[in-house]
């Protein structure tokens, strides 16, 4: 206030003095105000580092900013069979990715021929996308493309074509200064206008990428497809081994964080390993790929032949190796279109079941063992009297043993059985590993069941002696039972993964002597005699037992006479080098012996037995040993 | 032309500014290595310090009454330059879609840096001529705002706000000081702001793009707008208490634009933490209040036109670097404004230098024997 009063009073010498003193303090305040700013800043700076940038704090915002993250993925490993053929692989493909936004329409021609696929549908894909709002800029138009794909040479010769495009540009005006000034304080905010010159250069094409693709491949196709299992969209594995196995299979993807440095000296990335880049395992199996082929054409004709619901076998060295492992129905893996679950049913390892007739031997052996019967050709067995509610039949009175295998005679396997102890059999039953499991695959395996035997009635024990009752099986535990007329009585266990460096444990189940002489028995069940006889190859020992089973659907047996028909057998008989088993369910359409137009009932002896002809004739033939 | 005070340049003050330059030429080098990795911008700078500190201690050797003297034609030479950036290219040189640089070959020189210095001598020798007009009435507050239309239409076309608003304050600062009414100096302002206000409230858009900076929460803003501030901040958070290290930074590299000029404050920030920038904001203030104090000292010795000088002078640098350092610190949005000493930059750095240089001068001038102080203005 007092300014005003000094300044508008008129002008002296002493006047102009104390004027001067107000310009000093003006000056003054000017100076204070800037100190003033400076306070500010000071405590700014010093605050600055407890800032919170949103969730997290200011300092840990730029330390995140300057890392990245990389991925680095795991190479899935391969499976091979026992001579290291490949059963599952990767391929590496190309993909072809198209960015409509950059693509000349002038190209779309010569576009279209390359990637041999109709002009007017390229140009449809690439309108579609471009009227959408989001992903407009990326366009799948082939996949899976091999590297020797002709596309792909194709695409190569037309990025190095040239040709004339002309189009419209649009060049905004130019503004003058001043209206440039006003645009600037905002006062002018008229949009500026365009012209549009038509613009005409040689070009090559544009938005053409091409992309690298793998894709897991299955050389074998269907006849592996139920015990490979495929992976699935996440590249995972499902069913089969693949899903089984997955961990060794799949590695580990890796992640390093590289953090971004400098020094004085030079900028750098400090790589921060977060997860260690593990590929996967390959992984070899005892499957050999060519027993494995044989015995699945072998099994598919069968079915069809048939018309049986599903069929499977399986094939083993006398060591316990599985050779083949095969199921019908399968699909092939590599046909992404295609899913069935039930076509990737590993039947043999998860299905329990009664293994019916094919059992029959081990009760002859059990009982030759305990010295209850003799086995020679001269001991008959009286099958005249009925036991249980099983009666005989008018056509045998007495047999002996070979006989009773031959022909399957339920009367008489029960009339030796009556012989034994239910503790013996139960001992037995279980050192040959029925009710345990095999370890193979765990997740997908159905180990059975076998009672124990103070649960058993007497109609339970009759029922056991020829595979029913008591007792259910999965194929590959039947299979393994065989196994001792390979290992003169004794029981190796069953191997899928190839594996050099595990000990070999085998338990003894039956005395050598026992089992020669039934073994020698089963050998005439494949005879013009037995009921085996279609599964004679000429110039070979074939020893084997064939099997019927009622089926058990939904949980009764089936009325309409579903049978479950079995062949286990083993080749050459004296020093047997494949063990077969194959099962084929509710086959319905079978044949008899003498006219192949002649429809009969369904047995073990002509569907399943000739099926393990067919699979077992190709093995013998290749190989050279036998 | 040239003549002797007498006297030494303040060992003090010359010193902070020697050490403020090389400071910024060290520093200036590191925030451009990010962009040019290579040598070229270091010689080039120090080229120009070597080039503006020859000037400066020819300007000690020369009185504040020859600039008095020849305020009119130098201002009118600013004029004329400010114009000649209009001209085609050849010799206006356009960069970033603006318009500031005339071409000389060798370099690009900024007439809108020249202006600043010339808008105050100018101004300090208008306002003694003007004296009784100023003081009296509003026709002296008129003819001042006619001068520094004069310059700012010319800057404002060549789109350089920040020039324009320097120029237009530190005018009317001066004018303030040299004892304007403060009534019809407050008139007149709240006149411009009042018009500023009404255009700006009632267009949403327009309040909305001037206040959204304070209004909005920085992290949640991904607008490009504000990314330059978020980057600046991140990167003096980084260099916490004693920063990474001369030259360690990593901010200039891709995140942080302009690290050279407008950001080289949030550089030193990283490199060389809270106390580097404290150092440098110690020296600023050392050399704006050691400056007040000179104009003020002049002012006793009833120097006038030094006084306004010095004070122009050092209300100019305070502004600049008032700005640039709230720029930096996340209190403003971003804007062009170099921080003068430090900045890369050759007309910017020159004028700096000479514009010290005088300050320097009149502090000389005030230490002179009572004998020379008589021709002093």
């Amino acid at each position: 206030m007092s300014t005003q009063q000094t300044t508008k009073a008129p002008r002296s010498s002493s006047i102009f003095l104390s004027r001067m003193q107000n310009y000093w303090y003006r000056q003054g305040f000017v100076k204070y105000i800037f100190m003033l700013l400076i306070l500010g800043f000071i405590f700014r700076i010093i605050t600055i580092h407890a800032l919170d940038a949103g969730v997290i704090s200011l300092q840990e915002k730029g330390n995140k900013q300057a890392a990245y993250t990389v991925q680095s993925k795991a190479r899935r490993g391969n499976i091979l069979d026992r001579n290291n053929q490949v059963l599952a692989s990767n391929l590496i493909l190309k993909k072809v990715n198209l960015d409509p936004t950059q693509v000349q329409s002038a190209f779309i021609p010569k576009l279209s021929q390359a990637l041999r696929m109709p002009e007017t549908e390229l140009r449809q894909a690439i309108e579609k996308k471009l009227a959408k709002k989001a992903g407009r800029k990326y366009l799948l138009i082939k996949k899976n493309l091999r590297l020797t794909d002709p596309i792909l040479d194709n695409l190569k010769k037309l990025k190095q074509q040239k040709i004339k495009i002309c189009k419209t540009k649009s060049i905004k005006n130019k503004l003058s200064l001043f209206d440039k000034a006003l645009q600037f304080i905002k006062l002018n905010t008229q949009q500026r206008g365009h012209h549009n010159p038509k613009i005409c250069q040689k070009e090559t094409i544009k938005g053409v990428a091409l992309q690298s693709d793998s894709q897991r491949y299955y050389p074998k196709s269907a006849s592996l497809a139920p015990l490979l299992g495929r992976i699935n969209r996440n590249r995972q594995g499902v069913f089969g081994i693949e899903g089984e196995f997955e961990p060794v299979l799949a590695g580990k993807n890796g992640k390093t964080q590289l953090n971004f440095d400098q020094t004085s000296v030079g900028s750098y990335f400090n790589p921060v390993v977060i997860n260690k880049l593990k590929h996967g395992q390959n992984i070899v199996l005892t499957i050999d790929a060519n027993v494995q082929f044989y015995t699945y054409e072998a099994i598919k004709q069968a079915v069809e032949k048939h018309q049986a619901d599903s069929g499977s076998a399986i094939v083993l060295a006398p060591n316990g190796e599985i050779l083949a492992m095969v199921n019908y129905p399968a699909d092939d893996p590599n046909n992404k279109r295609t899913y069935d679950a039930q076509h990737y049913r590993n039947r043999v390892l998860s299905d329990k079941l009664e293994p019916g007739s094919t059992m029959k031997p081990f009760t002859l052996l059990l009982a030759l063992d305990k010295n209850k019967i003799t086995a020679a050709d001269n001991e008959y067995i009286d099958t005249s009297k009925p036991i249980g509610h099983i009666k005989p039949d008018s056509k045998y009175k007495q047999m002996n043993t070979r006989k009773i295998l031959q022909k399957s005679h339920n009367l008489g396997t029960v009339n030796i059985v009556e012989r034994l102890s239910k503790e013996d059999l139960y001992n037995t039953w279980h050192k040959l590993g029925f009710g345990q499991p095999l370890g193979l695959m765990p997740s997908i395996e159905n180990s059975g069941s076998l009672k124990y035997f103070n649960t058993w009635s007497l109609a339970d024990k009759h029922a056991l002696s020829f595979g029913h009752g008591p007792m259910e099986a999965n194929l590959a535990q039947l299979a393994r039972s065989y196994l001792v007329f390979a290992n003169a009585g004794n029981l190796p266990s069953l191997k899928l993964i190839k594996n050099t460096s595990i000990n070999e444990t085998t338990t003894r189940v039956f005395s050598q002597r026992s089992t020669a002489k039934i073994a020698q028995l089963l050998d005439s069940v494949v005879s013009d005699e037995g009921s085996g006889y279609r599964a004679q190859i000429k110039g070979y020992n074939i020893a084997g037992k064939t099997g019927t089973a009622e089926m058990v659907v939904d949980g009764v047996y089936n009325k309409d006479g579903a049978k479950r028909t079995f062949f286990v057998g083993f080749v050459p008989t004296q020093k047997p080098k494949y063990i077969m088993a194959v099962r084929l369910d509710y086959p319905k359409k079978c044949y008899t012996a003498w006219d192949a137009t002649l429809k009969s009932k369904c047995q073990g002896s002509n569907s399943a037995a000739m099926a393990f002809k067919d699979a077992m004739k190709p093995i013998l033939a290749t190989d050279e040993s036998i | 032309m040239f003549e002797k005070t007498g006297q030494y340049p303040n060992k003090n003050l010359l010193t902070t500014i020697l050490v403020l330059i090389i400071f910024g030429w060290i520093l200036s080098f590191s925030a451009s290595l990010a962009h040019f990795n290579s040598y070229a911008y270091f010689i080039k700078q120090g080229f120009f310090i070597i080039l503006g500190i020859s000037i400066g201690f020819s300007i000690l050797k020369i009185p504040i009454s020859f600039f008095k003297k020849y305020s009119v034609w130098f201002f009118g030479l600013s004029l004329v330059l400010l114009a000649l950036v209009f001209l085609p290219s050849p010799i206006g040189h356009e960069a970033n879609g603006s318009r500031r640089w005339i071409n000389f070959v060798v370099f690009k020189f900024q007439p809108s840096e020249m202006m600043k210095l010339a808008m105050i001598l100018f101004m300090a020798g208008f306002l003694i001529r003007q004296e009784k007009q100023v003081t009296n009435s509003l026709k002296g507050l008129g003819k001042t705002l006619l001068i520094v239309a004069s310059s700012a239409i010319l800057t404002m076309l060549e789109t350089d706000f920040g020039a324009t608003i320097i120029i237009t304050i530190t005018a009317l600062s001066m004018l303030f000081v040299a004892g304007t009414f403060i009534k019809e100096l407050i008139i007149t302002i709240a006149t411009i702001l009042i018009a500023a206000v009404v255009y700006i409230w009632f267009d949403s858009v327009r309040s909305k793009r001037l206040f959204e900076f304070w209004q909005t929460n920085l992290w949640l803003n991904d607008s490009d707008k504000v990314h330059q501030t978020k980057q600046a901040l991140i990167g003096i958070a980084r260099g916490d208490w004693s920063g990474t290290g001369l030259g360690a930074g990593i901010q200039k590299y891709t995140k942080l634009p302009e690290p050279h000029t407008d950001m080289v404050f949030a550089i030193i920030g990283e490199e060389l933490g809270i106390i580097g920038m404290l150092f440098v904001l110690f020296c600023f203030t050392y050399i704006i209040g050691k400056g007040f104090d000179i104009g003020r000292e002049a002012l006793k010795h009833g120097r006038k036109y030094s006084s306004y000088v010095a004070f122009g002078v050092c209300s100019w640098f305070a502004m600049q670097t008032g700005v640039n350092i709230a720029m930096n610190l996340g209190l403003m949005p971003i804007k062009g404004f170099t921080l003068p000493l430090i900045s890369y930059g050759g007309s910017s750095l020159i004028f700096s230098i000479i514009a010290l240089a005088l300050i320097l001068r009149i502090d000389m001038e005030n230490r002179a024997t009572y004998n020379k102080q008589q021709n002093y203005v």
